[in-house]
């Protein structure tokens, strides 16, 4: 099933009266049960595209498009909405809450779930904890873990409400190798399962694990299917 | 989900240093907004020192010398100008003599409201104080109030920006935080509302503790001064209402604005 779809995406910035185009002629699906990987040299624009399905940036000129709804039709509430029942992010530095325990990091998306009351919410933290191997770490500060340990509780928040699209920009950028490769065993798993899962990396260790290779060069993308 | 994000924000050691230049912003403000109660209460106490033997009447007379209309010897203080007279505040009656009025005032601090009055009226008055060392208190008080007045208004004016820095601050350090529940998907609503019970989380317990620190100072004050002293609860609440929720309003839309 395609869940995001970018049709002749273009994206520039003016910077100092200079035009920079940072996306041209962009046209790619994105479907459940598949790992993307989006790789290319630094400033080629894999964390705009990223932004973009994410609705967090728009394009200048072409169709952006979640569940077949363009994105820059949406009101900030209905991207909001969004962004909390179908859209996980995974970013490189884990983007955790430092003064929240690892259970209140992973509860944060749920409470504006309306499908989940108290007793839920708990029950779905701990379903998550389990999952991603955080049993004993649970009532722990960011500080007090390892690197692999907070992107997996990062892994977890972005999971919470159990959205369609996982976006994970260089999830694996600060991370040792033996980490590196239990963080995208997971995001394949993820993928098995039936998520559509995008990973931005420059890792080529990611592009074992992904289905698709997205490349991105001059603003241009090729794709190849492995 | 506030019960969480509270606990986020006083987790945070960095506002600590904010909630304690907050309990001595309260504590400044509270008492240049009462200290005038204080100090009334003060001199009144002092001033009974002085007359304890005398009669009130004779600390709160003003003796007229001089009507500008009337220029015959014979001096009586017309019905309609009795009238006009006693509608002034603080007054509370008129005793009229042949030659001389006295105009009874309230409270002995309210002689210099109503001098002023009657000299824009055109009635020149003579202020009767009994013995040369109430008059000097009486001066010293005036100069005191005046000076308390000003400071008042400084240390207003100090407290709405100390509070704009301390919550701009305050909302600094969570930018990263905010940022986030956007991402997550928590909309402008819902952010606002965390903003606003976050700020206004650490600024209740600042004034907690600012209410201990002053409920002790006031208890030794009456101590000192063997009197007690009420505070008029209404126009406090309302002050601190005021001066601590606007500079937190302005604070958080401005926060919201550029997130």
């Amino acid at each position: 099933m395609i869940v995001a779809e970018i049709k002749e995406g273009y994206k520039e910035y003016i910077k100092a009266k200079e035009k920079i185009i940072i996306l041209e002629n962009i046209n790619v699906k994105f479907e459940t049960g598949k790992m993307y990987a989006i790789t290319g040299n630094s400033g080629e624009g894999k964390t705009t595209l990223l932004n973009i399905i994410g609705t967090v940036d728009n394009l200048t000129n072409g169709k952006a498009l979640i569940n077949n709804k363009e994105i820059i039709e949406l009101t900030e509430n209905e991207k909001a909405i969004l962004r909390m029942s179908q859209i996980g992010f995974v970013f490189q530095n884990f983007y955790l809450n430092k003064n929240m325990t690892v259970e209140e990091n992973i509860m944060q998306p749920l409470f504006i779930n309306e499908k989940y009351d108290k007793n839920n919410m708990k029950r779905r933290t701990q379903e998550l904890i389990k999952q991603l191997g955080l049993n004993s770490r649970e009532k722990h500060f960011p500080y007090e873990l390892s690197g692999g340990e907070q992107q997996r509780v990062a892994i977890a928040r972005a999971i919470a409400n159990d959205p369609k699209i996982i976006l994970a920009d260089e999830p694996t950028g600060n991370l040792d190798s033996n980490n590196e490769r239990k963080v995208l065993e997971i995001l394949k798993k993820l993928s098995q399962n039936g998520k559509c899962v995008i990973v931005v990396s420059h890792s080529n260790e990611v592009k074992k694990y992904a289905d698709v290779v997205l490349n991105l060069e001059k603003g241009k993308l090729e794709i190849n299917e492995i | 989900m506030i019960v969480n994000q509270i606990k986020s924000i006083l987790r945070n050691k960095a506002n600590v240093i904010y909630i304690v230049i907050m309990v001595v912003l309260f504590v400044a403000l509270n008492i240049s907004i009462n200290i005038q109660t204080i100090i009334d209460v003060f001199f009144d106490v002092q001033m009974n020192n002085y007359t304890e033997k005398m009669k009130v009447e004779q600390i709160k007379e003003v003796k007229i010398e001089q009507v500008t209309y009337i220029s015959s010897s014979n001096f009586r203080l017309t019905e309609e100008k009795e009238r006009e007279i006693k509608n002034i505040k603080h007054v509370e009656k008129i005793v009229n003599h042949n030659e001389i009025c006295y105009i009874i005032v309230d409270d002995w601090k309210d002689i210099e409201y109503v001098q002023n009055v009657l000299d824009k009226k055109g009635i020149q008055i003579s202020r009767v104080l009994v013995g040369i060392d109430m008059e000097n208190l009486y001066k010293s008080y005036s100069q005191v109030c005046m000076m308390l007045r000003a400071v008042m208004y400084i240390i207003i004016l100090a407290t709405i920006l100390m509070l704009y820095f301390c919550y701009k601050n305050i909302l600094r350090n969570e930018q990263e935080n905010i940022k986030l529940l956007t991402i997550i998907g928590y909309n402008k609503k819902t952010r606002k509302r965390i903003l606003y019970l976050d700020l206004l989380a650490l600024v209740l317990i600042a004034l907690v503790f600012a209410l201990l620190i002053e409920g002790i100072i006031y208890i030794n004050i009456m101590i000192n001064i063997n009197k007690q002293v009420s505070l008029s609860i209404i126009e406090n609440i309302v002050s601190n209402l005021l001066i601590i929720g606007l500079p937190l309003i302005a604070c958080i839309q401005k926060q919201l604005k550029n997130n």
